[in-house]
């Protein structure tokens, strides 16, 4: 038995099957408890994750694992987190919710910091025309608001 | 592989919505942010993430680009010293270098319980 090349099959939500070796995919947390607990796993449904979305997470962890046996420089990994991530926004906050429930830290840190830099120097207006959010403040709430932050924002 | 399944084309219809985050992402993502201007600007897009901001003691702890007030020293005053209390050093300078300037706090009480000044070396 070749214990290296031992492979598991994820099933995504649409019912697409991956089959990828368990030593990659055991970046995430998740899968890696199941493979432990039960040693003759054959198959993981992942009832809350697409194949698309699946299929991204493998891309992942394929790269990132791949990092234990032929290092790359930083900024070759930063560039290639960069072009990873290069993706719409709704793709974005599905793999946020896929590296959350998979528990691949990683992943979760990398997209967070993507929508945190998505946030950082815009309006409020245009945060919210961004990110579907409802202005749910009344207008003294607002103006209250306003004037807490008024003393670091410009007039 | 068609399979026939019914949900197919109620997940392409979705694929353009904006799943919801649960809120300790959405939280985890605003401490990110750092910087007092984006935190600022963040507190006024809505309720949820003005009281995401405000709870969350790590981002007030991280916080950086604290400077001395532009104007209303009250209000920069309140929020040096919620930093302050998160264990947040560089407000504690700033809330001393308030007071060194002659501004006078309107609630002193606070003042004299400074927290965290002896036991936040180690960070």
């Amino acid at each position: 038995m070749n214990n290296t090349s031992k492979t598991v099959k994820l099933v995504s939500s649409d019912n697409e099957i991956f089959e990828i070796e368990t030593s990659i995919i055991s970046l995430s947390e998740t899968i890696k408890n199941v493979l432990e607990d039960t040693e003759d796993t054959e198959s993981i449904p992942l009832p809350n994750v697409e194949g698309r979305i699946l299929a991204k997470v493998i891309e992942y962890c394929r790269y990132h694992s791949l990092l234990k046996t032929i290092p790359q420089s930083e900024e070759d990994i930063e560039r290639w987190d960069r072009e990873f991530l290069n993706i719409d926004q709704p793709t974005l906050f599905h793999l946020i919710l896929a590296a959350n429930y998979l528990d691949i830290k990683s992943l979760l840190d990398l997209t967070c910091k993507r929508v945190a830099d998505m946030i950082k120097g815009k309006k409020p207006e245009e945060i919210r025309k961004e990110f579907n959010i409802v202005n749910d403040f009344t207008p003294e709430e607002e103006e209250e608001v306003r004037r807490e932050n008024a003393w670091c924002e410009d007039p | 592989m068609s399979h026939g399944k019914r949900n197919v084309k109620p997940l392409r219809k979705r694929e353009n919505i904006l799943p919801i985050l649960p809120e300790d992402i959405e939280s985890q993502i605003l401490e990110l942010l750092e910087f007092v201007q984006d935190v600022a600007v963040a507190r006024r897009v809505c309720k949820r993430w003005k009281r995401l901001v405000d709870e969350n003691s790590q981002l007030w702890r991280r916080l950086k680009g604290l400077t001395l007030p532009k104007r209303l020293p009250s209000e920069a005053e309140k929020w040096y010293r919620k930093a302050a209390q998160c264990g947040n050093r560089e407000a504690v300078a700033l809330l001393a270098l308030l007071y060194y300037y002659g501004y006078q706090s309107q609630d002193r009480t606070h003042v004299l319980s400074l927290p965290c000044i002896g036991n936040s070396v180690a960070c």
